[in-house]
């Protein structure tokens, strides 16, 4: 009897303390970020007081300053055509080879696997001064499209890294049924592998984004007005004597816009990886 | 993996190759050039932006084994990795394993957990190095509430830590987003079983969940330790290497090397020799899992 | 007939004088008739002079008809950008930030196109343009060992030295210190946890703590090389200097100095949560902003401290270079003699706080007095240049050698490690000068005579 009553009651705690996990470990990484797009709302004055100042007549000033005298908007766009082409290229050339590499079963595929994951490693200083020379040459210093070549290099890598492994966990026993029932191989990987790696995709494609969208030195160097991206843009108001805190965080705020955006999009995708734990056997 | 699937695929090569090659020859295009001019530059006596150039064939990399700030930045580096690593591994497996689970908000939870991934990393230098002000920062002003009064920068003891920390903070939501992923695919019946068996969380996870997962965290682990290698912005807006020369890392010392002190030669060499030291580290990761 | 001899008499007379006023006559849009239409491209650092500069040089536009961009970036990350665009030899950008320990490098690889034979060029320049009027100081950085001009200075500095009047008057303290013993005095005297005496910059750097710290050296006594350029940065002096400078910061400075730069120094001061600092001049101008600032009125600048041997001065000047491949040099040289002139540098102070001129005539002004009056910075400022240009000849610190930026670097990792009290500056300033002498040795300096590099 005793039992059958205590039940409910340990539930309830247990959910309590649950509930309480959740909410320290997001605090943990939510927090900073609060105060930081806060700080897009206060005056240099309050920003850096001690005691931190808590309630605070928030102000645009920030924002104004980043659209009017900066024009981020457009290295916002700039952002987008780059990060866009260049995750759109990733999967289309990265997913197929991913599951290649996970299905086909000839020599030195291990070593092409293996030298994929080396080509992301190759620090980006290092390459930093040949691409610049390269791009030189052929006139394409401060274009979109040189960007998205050189993110090409780490982004393709990435998408073949982390899809393989999704892929080989896809139960084969799927696929031959489905050549038996007369399905090509390009039927076995759109129609059957594809759909049950989603949520992997999902987070391979957001984890791709944010390579893009964030990459920084490439970004400062190869571009000059014309191509400047986002978080270039970003580091201006990081001057010599002041940094401007609030402008800084006003754009960092539109920096992560979008990805907030395209999660809530791709949400859907994610989930579906709880459902998928009964496919496999 | 796939062995079995030599039968059915056989045939198939073919259709398996031209699905590869495309992203392969993308990947040769725009690699093994730029590594070539790279390798050759190394084998010069070379100032950055100068028209003439000695070849000095190893000279650089003779010069890099008696470089003792080179070395000092090796050491660093690995113990940052086994540090930074150490710890997402270990917290993200925990964290992971308890949101295992279907719970409210959790959807808003996955969300506001990519945030910190998503802040663009200059900017998340430039904000932990106003955080952890000693007097005029958040972080230290909380911890002084609760009597830590710690210059997490400040000191050649604590620097490393604490780019560590900034790290973890920054790159945790996507070893937990992996984690999440691959136990999606652990059928829950397995968990089930084991606790119907006896078994606790710890020995659940020790036993059922790690070894199904062994292949996610390779993975992890892998992307983590190739980045955190390459770690920059962090380092050169928070500590700019020091204390001292407390958490400069090589690739750190080879952008000083080759920007600031204009030794383009020394400076490739360095960088290669990055890049050798980070495919020795995957092989070494790779090797001792016995991941095929 | 005699009338008309006369009238044409007359007339050539007139000629003879008329025509050569005319062609001496000098405007901007007649110089840039030629170049009208041309867009000069310029890369330079978000300054608070070009902050300054941004929104009067408009009017060198209507009146030349050349377009003028500038592409505005973070002072380091520009530095990497430049260097790479110079290496590259792409000419995409017309004028280019240089500043002090950056003129000896270019000048070695090439990169920037001398000046003389624009300014010597009387169509290209104009007769109030005045060389001479440069403070010295200023120009002598963009100068290389030559002595040939290659680039032209718009914003300069020293260090100066900002204290608390009203935390002084608290504290009984008469003024602000003027030697090194008196610094520390006061130092003693002002001391409490929750205000700091002073902070001076430790983060590690040739442009960081060895902006500040350079001076110390020699006004110790010490210097940077003997007579055959070998290093003594490990004498008794630099001992001297090294301790001072590490006591000061770690007796009477906030806790967590060992990560101070300039940033702190400057957010802390501007909080009042410091009596003084030593740092650059330009924050003058923050310290009076009531939006950064919570001193306002509370604060006054003083000029740098003797020490016990010389009296040092810590300065930095930022200029613009022609790149040699650069596309429009003349359209270019013409916004550089613009930006930089009499009546700009005046400008640009008056009208938008812009205080860290370059020509003498604005910093002797007494606009220009009465425009920076706040806590004596703009009297402290024009007279700290004016001694600083005389006492520092030859430089003390190498910023006119190539390798400065690894030198600088090298001390600077053993100074930090002196303040985190990691080394002992014995045991630090040791390993530094075997550092640079093996710089010095693969520069090929060793057993030169130190005068052939002006030291």
């Amino acid at each position: 009897m005793e039992t059958i009553q205590l039940r409910p009651y340990h539930r309830t705690i247990r959910r309590i303390f649950f509930y309480a996990f959740v909410i320290m470990v997001t605090a943990i990484f939510i927090f900073p970020i609060y105060w930081f797009m806060a700080t897009s709302f206060k005056n240099p004055v309050d920003i850096l007081s001690v005691p931190p100042v808590w309630i605070f007549k928030p102000i645009l000033k920030n924002y104004l300053e980043l659209f009017r005298v900066q024009h981020f908007q457009y290295n916002i766009l700039n952002s987008f055509i780059i990060s866009g082409c260049v995750v759109g290229l990733s999967l289309i050339l990265g997913v197929p080879a991913a599951y290649a590499l996970s299905r086909i079963d000839i020599r030195g595929a291990k070593f092409i696997y293996f030298w994929i994951l080396t080509s992301r490693m190759i620090p980006p200083m290092a390459l930093l001064v040949p691409f610049f020379l390269f791009f030189k040459q052929v006139h394409l210093l401060d274009s979109h499209l040189a960007l998205i070549i050189i993110y090409l290099t780490f982004n393709l890598a990435l998408v073949v890294w982390i899809m393989r492994t999704f892929f080989d966990d896809v139960p084969l026993s799927l696929e031959e049924a489905a050549v038996i029932d007369g399905c090509s191989t390009w039927g076995c990987f759109w129609k059957i592998s594809l759909p049950l790696v989603s949520p992997g995709l999902a987070a391979t494609t957001i984890f791709c984004w944010i390579m893009s969208w964030n990459e920084f030195l490439y970004a400062l160097i190869l571009t000059r007005r014309v191509s400047q991206t986002a978080p270039v843009a970003v580091t201006v108001f990081m001057r010599f004597i002041d940094i401007r805190w609030g402008t800084i965080a006003a754009g960092s705020t539109f920096i992560m816009l979008p990805i907030i955006i395209f999660s809530i999009v791709v949400n859907k995708y994610l989930i579906a990886g709880l459902v998928r734990g009964a496919l496999k056997e | 993996m796939n062995s079995k699937a030599n039968n059915i695929f056989i045939q198939k090569r073919q259709t398996l190759l031209v699905m590869l090659m495309p992203a392969l020859v993308v990947l040769i295009a725009v690699t093994i050039p730029p590594l070539i001019y790279l390798f050759w530059s190394s084998l010069h006596k070379w100032e950055f932006g100068a028209a003439e150039k000695t070849f000095i064939l190893f000279g650089n990399f003779t010069k890099m084994m008696h470089d003792t700030r080179f070395w000092n930045s090796v050491a660093l580096a690995l113990f940052l990795i086994g540090m930074a690593v150490g710890i997402q591994i270990s917290l993200g497996l925990l964290i992971s394993e308890r949101l295992n689970r279907v719970f409210k908000g959790k959807k808003i939870f996955r969300m506001l957990l990519l945030l910190p991934m998503v802040s663009p990393p200059v900017v998340v230098g430039v904000m932990w190095r106003m955080f952890l002000q000693p007097r005029l920062g958040m972080v230290s002003y909380l911890l002084s509430l609760v009597g830590i009064h710690t210059a997490w920068l400040a000191s050649s003891k604590t620097a490393l830590l604490t780019i560590a920390l900034v790290d973890t903070w920054e790159w945790m939501p996507f070893v937990i987003l992996m984690f999440t992923a691959g136990l999606a695919s652990i059928p829950e019946q397995l968990s089930e079983a084991a606790q119907a068996d006896g078994a606790n969380q710890l020995q659940i996870l020790r036993y059922i969940l790690l070894p199904l997962l062994k292949p996610v965290i390779i993975i992890t682990l892998l992307f983590r330790a190739v980045d955190i290698i390459k770690i920059f912005p962090k380092i050169f807006i928070m500590t700019e290497g020091g204390p001292g020369t407390a958490t400069e890392i090589m690739n750190f010392y080879a952008f000083r090397t080759t920007f600031q002190y204009s030794r383009f030669g020394y400076g490739s060499a360095l960088s290669f020799t990055i890049f050798a030291i980070c495919i020795l580290l995957s092989v070494g990761i790779i090797g001792t899992s016995k991941l095929k | 007939m005699k009338k008309i001899g006369l009238w044409f008499l007359v007339t050539i007379l007139f000629c003879l004088l008329v025509v050569p006023a005319q062609a001496q006559e000098w405007s901007w849009k007649k110089a840039a008739e030629p170049y009208q239409g041309q867009t000069v491209y310029i890369l330079v650092n978000f300054h608070p002079d070009i902050e300054a500069t941004l929104p009067i040089y408009k009017q060198f536009e209507e009146e030349t008809g050349i377009k003028v961009q500038f592409d505005l970036l973070v002072r380091r990350q520009m530095d990497i950008k430049a260097e790479t665009e110079l290496a590259a030899e792409t000419g995409a950008y017309d004028l280019m930030h240089m500043g002090l320990w950056k003129t000896a490098r270019y000048a070695r690889r090439n990169w920037a196109e001398p000046l003389q034979k624009y300014i010597n060029d009387p169509s290209l320049t104009g007769p109030d343009f005045d060389l001479d009027d440069f403070v010295y100081n200023a120009l002598r950085a963009l100068t290389d060992k030559d002595e040939q001009i290659l680039g032209l200075p718009w914003s300069t500095e020293t260090g100066l030295i900002y204290y608390r009047t009203d935390l002084y008057e608290k504290y009984g303290i008469p003024g602000p210190p003027k030697t090194f013993a008196e610094m520390e005095d006061i130092c003693k005297k002002v001391y409490t946890k929750d205000i700091p005496s002073i902070a001076l910059r430790s983060v590690r750097g040739y442009g960081i703590n060895m902006w500040s710290f350079g001076r110390y050296g020699g006004s110790f006594g010490g210097s940077y090389f003997d007579d055959s350029m070998r290093p003594t940065v490990n004498t008794e002096e630099w001992i001297k200097a090294t301790t001072f400078y590490a006591g000061l910061n770690n007796k009477y400075g906030p806790s967590g100095i060992g990560a101070y730069k300039h940033y702190e120094l400057v957010q802390d001061f501007a909080q009042g949560q410091l009596v003084m600092i030593e740092d650059a001049g330009p924050w003058g101008k923050t310290f009076n902003d009531s939006e950064k600032s919570k001193v306002v009125g509370k604060w006054k600048a003083a000029m740098l401290t003797k020490g016990p041997v010389k009296h040092q001065f810590s300065h930095y000047t930022h200029g613009l270079m022609i790149p040699r491949v650069a596309q429009h040099k003349e359209a270019a040289w013409l916004f550089l003699q613009y930006m930089t002139s009499k009546e700009f540098q005046l400008k640009r102070a008056l009208l938008f706080g812009g205080g860290s001129v370059t020509r003498t005539s604005t910093l002797e002004d007494p606009r220009y007095a009465i425009t920076f009056d706040f806590g004596d910075w703009g009297g402290i400022n024009a007279a700290s240049l004016k001694i600083a240009s005389a006492v520092e000849n030859p430089y003390f610190v190498p910023y006119n050698l190539p390798e400065y930026k690894e030198i600088g670097d090298t001390l600077g990792i053993a100074l930090q490690n002196i303040i985190t009290g990691d080394q002992t500056p014995q045991k630090a300033l040791d390993s530094a000068n075997e550092v640079i002498l093996g710089i010095l040795q693969e520069a090929g300096y060793v057993g030169k005579p130190s005068s052939q590099f002006g030291f």
